[in-house]
């Protein structure tokens, strides 16, 4: 197939939408002050900077030693449950997996603060140990705390590709290995999951870079250690020289890029050599589930003990520090409940009007994100020449980059490209910043779905007589919707939780909880945050119940 | 004027030379089976020829029209050429019923809602899927799925049906049936039709020609009967029918015949490539040409028959001698021992 | 260069035309323009009386009023002012070096308000930046954790208890950030400005491994719980705010002195509604505006003729002298000067440390 016009169309729109805001960042890493400044002149004054200061590089190295952690325990965790939760019978399949995907869209800074009620210093879970052991076994602000937290946490990125990508494995090849004589542990260590590695590669290489982005976890639990991290290290060079100092920031959002590079060369590397022996057939038949014999219940022990490790303890926290006045050691929870800050969400109008625009901006922006992925998905669909590898080095890039810099990015193009410059104070900049930012994770979602249709599918409608366009939209179109869907449903959790990535295009009117939470936070309105979190769990909640309901899968 | 030309079609995949500088030519009505064991590049040309690959050199002709050019880069896509095609794995649409299947080529067409309908109505009638336009394919047999193909194949009665190994999917019997009602059906719609398959058995039955290929090239092109009866190369030879195969040298060559002579034998055959006194070769002879006759006359051997198996229509013999070991077909049971086995020199070809 | 000094002349003018308290002036041109765009720190909890006061005023006013944290305000308002865009009629902050360099940089425009004679002259500078409350910083401590004789009363006595019962507040002391936040930044620079005796303070602090933070939330909220049991430099109205609601926040005015900070508010010179803007400063000046502030928002009024919970007359009656206000002058520069700040920073970091 040549690349007609739309194709190019979508293909280019995707690599400006991604270039802009790198180039600009890239552009301000090499002045010597703001780009917009008459004073501002070429000066590599930025990198000497940053690569001379010991903070940098203690910060860089521990974002890096978190990263590499996160991926080792996030990666065989996730991928063993998505093997247990897709191939096996292991108990509550059903309905255990909505909630592995809590983690997810719970904002990264509400989720830490439920661990810090829960588990920190004083926490009810914590006072509790510390009345049967006499002290507290663990400490929550640590470096292995905090890796230990966002491994767990980030379990369920790498459970979605796998178990999207498990599902499509015809399960004969399993009952082969079954027949000769392997047990479950063994056919998902040698057959299962090795088929499937090019969403491991995929997941493990998304949640290093996630690494480098986390900010609201080590922002909460490891500032109280003193560690830096690279996202901490861009927060303290707003404030380190009286006033915000671009160039530095741009160095450090450079330097984060500049890893992401040779990560994807990487996996690409791997997931090519995959590629060649993956027997993804169509969709597969009904097949019986692996009994799990023996292994049945440590297994369900182990997935319940993950479920209360990042579920239970971070959210019992959050509700708990919703309905209550103050709490800490020597209180009486009983004396102290309320439910005022319920209340008091509601005299705030700017509240409710966020309420309103994270649910507006999950649904109608989700599904309008939705369909540009799922048009550049098309478009990158068996598209000759290099525009796939293009694409596959272009999208990761604005989800490593820590959601601060890239909404100042985004924010600066709008400010300063006069034709988008209308944009800028409605819903609209955020919807685009949401989108270009969740751009690898929705594309790859769609990319696994359509791998699922066969190309004789595709082929058999141009041979009749269908334009390239006609095929999408009988043919492609119509096959993946059920993919689509569930694609939305995870883009929509991804933009109701996203926050920090929102913070300049807000203004009154167009606010979100993401964001809220972040100004909130700021000054301490606890009482609030936590009950605007609890509000938002129910949201995403409900929706994920609605949707499964409607018969949306969530694994798309 | 042929319906169909492609020349020169030469097509290169990852390295690999899939086709080496074919062509073939398709008259109008008439039916060209594309014959070859798999690998041999029959599937690759028949969708250079839809529009599906791009050939690297080579020129595609179409009722008069040139479709494709390499050296002038001329393309039509694959959508505007107007072919009909059948898939191997059928690809009727999982998300549309067996009558929006059957409908889709010809609303592309812009046909008026009575005129399709019409159409639809009837090309489903004739396949005997009328009872069956409301269901989608997952409610079909896999029968009825492949009838499905071919009736949105040819619902927009397209001038050139393309059809790859239609039949492969089904079981033996229905696979027999097939044939015949397939070649009377493409003869009533008097469209000319490019048949890909690698069962000779259905390339005979079905073909009004038939192109051999094997290794990208053609090997061989006729009518069943010659393609059968008169193989032009050891491979079409081998390929076609059920043979027995003798390796020898040439001891003497005699006008069109020679005789080859092996450890303990000699048979006269038809010399199928020019060869030279002493040189390798191999005689290659159907096994329903060789019979088992009495003692004496003319290009026997004396062998031994070491087993006999039934295979309900017919039985087949195992006969040794020396190194020479052939299957000979025969229509009751023998018992062990010797017997003499005539060997046709006509039917001996020796390549 | 002509055209700019028109234009600072043109936007100087009305200024040049008022005289006496011709709120009414004013007033017409605001509701003309109908619409004010606010960025501030202040956050919405503490805003909202005052908000919805102004609206009952000036209903044709249509408020945008955009809660920012002080980086936030800085960042957006450079940009927008570079590139021409419309940006706020209003920037009202509590980052009060960030807002002065604003206005120093020539950004502001100058509104002498008819309310300035009820405004002590430290809090006002060249009639642009206007310090707009008077909020003392606080030492904030958990009522039920915290020993009665381990409660400091003054910085001294502070930097005593923590050498003699470090064992009580190891790790439970929890203070602002300076490499990190702007205001805990200011604030440590304001305490050595007044005594030499604060890196004897940060050594202290360091022997008992304080705690750093960049959010008063996140202190307050320990504090509350106990994870920490006393906080050095909160600013008393956030602690005044959170002590309406819980009883475990106690504060400590320090008696030897008590910085007193003010929330800066000046009317850029790009504002797109220049009378609103002016409008809503004369308000936030006015008596009205600030006894709404002594008694509902709690952010401490400035005005001395306010009466209330929250008020510097209060304040001035209980500390007297001990009270050291932040003033509005250039002095806030040498918070901002690259190479002091990195200086003090390492002297901080080393203290810590020793």
């Amino acid at each position: 197939m040549k690349l007609g016009g739309p194709r190019l169309a979508a293909i280019l729109g995707v690599t400006l939408a991604v270039a802009a805001p790198m180039g600009l960042l890239f552009y301000q890493s090499f002045l010597s002050a703001p780009f917009f400044d008459p004073s501002a002149r070429f000066s590599f004054e930025a990198y000497q900077y940053i690569l001379a200061s010991p903070d940098f590089h203690r910060a860089f190295a521990s974002s890096f030693a978190i990263s590499l952690c996160m991926t080792i325990i996030a990666v065989p965790l996730g991928s063993l449950l998505g093997f247990l939760i897709v191939r096996t019978d292991i108990p509550g399949r059903r309905w255990l997996e909505p909630w592995l995907l809590v983690p997810v869209f719970l904002s990264p800074v509400v989720l830490a603060f439920g661990y810090v009620v829960a588990v920190g210093p004083v926490g009810f879970f914590s006072l509790w140990a510390k009345s049967l052991f006499g002290t507290v076994p663990w400490n929550l602000y640590s470096l292995a705390g905090l890796i230990f937290i966002a491994g767990l946490t980030h379990v369920p990125h790498v459970f979605l590709y796998v178990s999207s990508a498990l599902r499509g494995v015809d399960p004969t090849v399993e009952e082969a290995a079954r027949v000769t004589g392997a047990g479950p542990w063994r056919i998902a260590v040698t057959v299962s999951l090795p088929l499937v590695r090019p969403a491991i590669l995929f997941s493990g290489a998304l949640v290093f870079l996630l690494g480098f982005e986390l900010f609201g976890l080590p922002l909460v639990l490891g500032d109280p250690a003193g560690l830096l991290v690279l996202t901490t290290y861009l927060y303290k060079l707003t404030n380190l020289l009286g006033v915000p100092s671009y160039q530095l920031m741009a160095v450090v959002a450079i330097s984060i890029v500049a890893i992401t590079f040779p990560l994807v060369y990487v996996q690409r590397r791997f997931m090519g050599a995959a590629a060649r022996y993956a027997v993804i057939g169509g969709k597969g038949r009904a097949f019986r589930p692996l009994p799990l014999g023996a292994l049945r219940w440590p297994m369900t022990g182990l997935v319940l003990l993950w479920l209360l490790i990042v579920v239970v303890l971070p959210l019992a926290g959050v509700a708990l520090r919703s309905v209550v006045r103050y709490w800490g050691e020597g209180v009486a929870l009983s004396e102290v409940l309320t439910l005022d800050h319920f209340r008091e969400l509601g005299r705030y109008p700017n509240l409710i009007r966020g309420i309103v625009n994270t649910l507006l901006i999950g649904s109608v922006g989700g599904a309008l994100a939705v369909g540009v992925y799922a048009a550049v998905a098309l478009s990158a669909h068996r598209a000759p020449g290099i525009w796939p590898s293009l694409l596959d080095y272009l999208v990761l890039v604005p989800r490593a980059l820590p959601g601060l810099v890239v909404g100042l990015a985004f924010f600066w193009l709008f400010l300063f490209f006069k034709p988008l410059a209308p944009l800028r104070t409605t819903l609209f900049s955020l919807w685009i910043a949401y989108a270009v930012v969740w751009l690898a994770y929705g594309l790859k979602l769609i990319t696994a779905t359509l791998m699922q249709v066969s190309p004789d599918l595709e082929d058999a409608a141009r041979v009749t007589g269908a334009s390239p366009g006609l095929v999408y939209r009988d043919v492609t179109l119509p096959l993946i919707r059920f993919g689509l869907l569930g694609s939305w449903l995870l883009i929509f959790m991804m933009f109701v939780r996203e926050y920090s990535t929102g913070v300049y295009l807000l203004g009154p009117g167009t606010e979100v909880i993401g964001s809220l939470i972040v100004s909130l936070w700021g000054t301490g309105a606890l009482d609030l945050i936590s009950a605007l979190s609890v509000v938002e769990v129910v949201i995403v909640g409900l929706a994920i119940l609605i949707a499964i309901r409607l018969g949306v899968r969530l694994d798309a | 004027m042929p319906e169909l030309v492609a020349e020169n079609i030469f097509k290169r995949l990852g390295g690999a030379e899939i086709l080496r500088e074919i062509s073939l030519h398709l008259d109008r009505g008439e039916i060209l089976a594309l014959l070859g064991p798999s690998g041999s590049g029959k599937t690759t040309l028949l969708r250079c020829i839809a529009g599906l690959e791009r050939p690297d050199a080579g020129r595609i002709i179409l009722g008069g029209k040139v479709i494709f050019d390499a050296a002038s880069a001329h393309e039509v896509p694959a959508e505007k050429r107007g072919f009909g095609l059948v898939f191997q794995s059928y690809a009727i649409w999982p998300h549309r019923s067996v009558y929006e299947n059957a409908a889709y080529g010809l609303r592309l067409r812009r046909t008026g809602a009575a005129e399709i309908k019409i159409k639809v109505e009837k090309i489903l009638r004739r396949l005997g899927l009328d009872a069956m336009a409301a269901r989608y394919p997952h409610q079909l047999s896999g029968g009825q799925q492949q009838r499905v193909a071919l009736a949105r194949a040819l619902a927009y009665s397209p001038p050139v049906l393309l059809l790859d190994e239609p039949l492969s999917n089904l079981d033996a019997k229905l696979r027999e049936e097939a044939r015949i009602w397939i070649r009377e059906l493409i003869k009533e719609t008097q469209a000319a039709a490019l048949y890909v398959t690698h069962d000779q058995t259905e390339a005979l039955a079905i073909a009004d020609r038939i192109l051999v290929l094997d290794d990208g090239l053609v090997q061989q092109e006729g009518t069943p009967e010659e393609i059968y009866a008169r193989p032009a190369s050891r491979f079409v030879a081998e390929f076609m029918g059920s043979n027995n195969r003798l390796e020898g040298k040439i001891a003497e060559t005699k006008g069109s015949r020679a005789r080859l002579e092996g450890e303990g034998w000699s048979l006269w055959g038809e010399l199928g490539a020019s060869k030279r006194r002493g040189e390798k070769s191999a005689g290659i002879i159907r096994v329903e040409r060789i019979r088992l006759a009495g003692d004496g006359g003319e290009n026997r051997l004396p062998m031994s028959l070491k087993s006999a198996s039934y295979l309900g229509e017919r039985w087949e013999y195992l006969l040794v001698a020396s190194e020479l070991q052939i299957r000979v077909w025969g229509d009751k049971a023998l018992p062990p021992g010797d017997y003499s086995v005539e060997f046709p020199p006509e039917a001996l070809w020796i390549f | 260069m002509i055209r700019r000094l028109l234009l600072t002349f043109m936007t100087l003018q009305p200024a040049l035309f008022i005289s006496s308290p011709a709120y009414s002036a004013d007033v017409a041109g605001a509701q003309k323009e109908g619409r004010l765009v606010v960025y501030s720190s202040t956050d919405s909890a503490s805003a909202e009386p005052l908000l919805q006061d102004f609206k009952s005023l000036y209903p044709s006013i249509q408020v945008e009023y955009n809660d920012l944290n002080t980086t936030e305000i800085y960042n957006r308002f450079i940009a927008e002012a570079a590139a021409g865009a419309g940006t706020a009629d209003f920037l009202w902050s509590s980052a009060m070096d960030l807002q002065f360099q604003l206005v120093n940089n020539g950004t502001g425009q100058s509104y002498a308000s008819p309310e300035m004679a009820q405004i002590p002259k430290w809090a006002v500078w060249q009639n642009q930046a206007y310090g707009t409350t008077f909020e003392p910083v606080t030492m904030t401590y958990n009522k039920r954790l915290l020993p009665q004789d381990a409660l400091p009363t003054s910085h001294a006595d502070l930097i005593r208890l923590l050498k003699e019962k470090s064992a009580v507040f190891k790790g439970k002391l929890a203070t602002f950030d300076p490499e990190k936040s702007g205001v805990g930044f200011l604030l440590a620079t304001q305490d050595l400005k007044i005594t030499p005796t604060f890196w004897d303070l940060a050594k202290a602090m360091g022997g008992v491994d304080v705690k750093v933070y960049t959010s008063t939330g996140a202190m307050l909220e320990k504090v509350s719980s106990g994870e920490h049991t006393l906080a050095y430099n909160i600013i008393g109205s956030y602690g005044l705010l959170r002590q309406q609601k819980d009883p475990s926040i106690g504060l400590i005015f320090p008696k030897d002195y008590t910085l007193a900070f003010s929330r800066i508010a000046f009317i850029p010179k790009a504002a797109r509604h220049p009378n609103a803007g002016k409008l809503f400063l004369d308000y936030i000046l006015s008596k009205r505006a600030q006894t709404i502030m002594a008694n509902k928002s709690l952010i401490y009024a400035l005005r001395s003729d306010v009466e209330g919970q929250a008020t510097a007359a209060n304040l001035t009656k209980e500390m007297g002298k001990a009270l050291k206000p932040i003033e509005v002058s250039p002095d806030l520069l040498a918070a901002l000067d690259k190479n002091k700040r990195l200086d003090f920073l390492k002297r901080w970091q080393e203290s810590l440390k020793h």
